[in-house]
This record gives C-alpha cells, structure tokens and sequence, in this order.
C-alpha cells in the first residue's frame, strides 16, 4: 500500500471547479454528496476511500504527489478538497458559479517531494 | 524514458475518464465503520489504456528514509510499465495498492473486503458510522 494519502475531516461539497491555474498545476478532487461517491475533478489520484461520517481519504497514483487542504472554499462551506501543484503556486480560484473563491493561502505540495 | 509524473499529465490530457461500476468496501478496524474505496476516474483510465502503471509491487518495494521520504523512487519511473488491464484487474491492482496488507492477505475466515458494484452501497448514510461488511 503506498503510503502517500491525504485525510479530509469535514463534509464536502460539489460544484467547485478550478481554473486559471498556474502551469502544471493540475489538480483538486472531490467527493459530491450521496451515498456513492464520485470523483468530479482530480489529478494523480488512483482512489479515494470514505471512510466515515465526514472522514474522506486520497490515494495517489505517484507518492511523489502530497496535497493541501483548502479550507477557505467559501461557497461550499467548510473543508472541500485539497489542491495539489508540480510547481509555482496558485492563487486564483474560480467556482462553477463565477465567484471567486477566496485565496487560501500557502500551499502546496510537490511533484518530487519538496514544498512548492 | 518517462517518469510516473509525465504518465499520469499525459493519461490527464489525453484520456477519457472512465467511470468504474466497481467499489471496494472493507473493514481494517473492528471497532470503526467498514470503508468505501471508489476507483478515481482518471487512474481507471490509465489502468484500461495500459502502458502507463508500473506494476504494483513497485509501491510494496519503495523504501523510505527515516524522514519518511523515499529513498528509491527511481524504480517507480524506470520499471516496465504493465500492458491494459480489464476492470477487474485493475480493482486487483487497486486493492493491493490502495488498501492495508493486512485486509487483502489475511489467514481469518472472516471477509474483511468486498467488491460489489455502486448500487449495493446503502443509499442512506443517516447511520452511516454504523455501516459494517455485513450490510452491503
């Protein structure tokens, strides 16, 4: 089993995708609501697992790939995901409804195992 | 040669996401709620394409310093990717990958996973951390 997995406490939400994003910055997952979860949008993740009420595990493909929480999706309410880059950083986010979503802040992760 | 981060922007690119019918459900704690793992789109994708995946002992054989980082992550890039595989396969490659050792090789009589399809998952999460192996 690899070892690279990110834990999301909190309940998430759908709908939010993310776009004018840096180069190589490829990713967010997410898990809509209902009983079967489904990936909308992710990147280098080969699975997630729910593991309970509010508890929600990503598995990644390359262990070369860690992720940070977004915690400021501000439409959703709460912890939504987590975004992930290879490289630069992100700063701009913008939901499905056209509102910008707040700028959280550090960020990232790696493609080789180093803090962005 | 390609490394396992250029396959994966390239299956991103250029790979229709597939959508497996398949999830995992298990137990690796008696005392917590048994687990769903659902198969991410975009991984199916690569496993069904083929020649993109390293086989999956090499995440059993990464080695890790004491920091935790890997210290041969080479093998990952530089092993023989493996051909396509059909969807059950790739739940196989999955479950070894993506699941505790101790679920999918254990000598208990007792099944600490199924896979089953999605319709099988209890449409209803009110008791959702009372959810066992049992009840799919």
């Amino acid at each position: 089993m690899s070892n690279n997995r990110y834990t999301n406490a909190g309940d998430v939400g759908a709908g939010t995708t993310i776009n004018n994003m840096a180069s190589r910055v490829k990713s967010w997952a997410y898990i809509s609501g209902g009983a079967s979860p489904v990936i909308s949008q992710s990147f280098g993740i080969s699975s997630i697992v729910d593991i309970g009420v509010g508890h929600i595990e990503y598995l990644f493909s390359n262990p070369f790939l860690t992720a940070f929480p977004v915690t400021s999706v501000a439409p959703l309410g709460g912890e939504a995901g987590f975004w992930q880059q290879a490289s630069g950083s992100v700063r701009s986010y913008t939901n499905t409804s056209g509102g910008a979503l707040q700028d959280v802040g550090g960020v990232a992760f790696t493609s080789n195992g180093n803090l962005a | 040669m390609t490394t396992l981060f250029d396959r994966i922007c390239w299956a991103h690119e250029n790979l229709p996401r597939y959508e497996s019918k398949y999830c995992v459900v298990f137990e690796d704690q008696i005392d917590e709620p048994c687990k769903v793992l659902v198969p991410a789109p975009e991984w199916m994708a690569m496993a069904l394409h083929g020649n993109l995946l390293p086989p999956v002992w090499v995440y059993h054989r990464l080695e890790y310093d004491d920091t935790g980082a890997i210290t041969n992550g080479h093998i990952l890039h530089e092993t023989d990717t493996i051909g396509p595989m059909t969807e059950e396969e790739a739940i196989e490659y999955l479950i070894q990958k993506d699941i505790p050792i101790e679920v999918w090789i254990s000598d208990s009589n007792r099944p600490r996973l199924k896979i089953c399809s999605r319709d099988q998952i209890p449409s209803d999460r009110t008791f959702r951390n009372a959810w066992s192996l049992a009840d799919v």
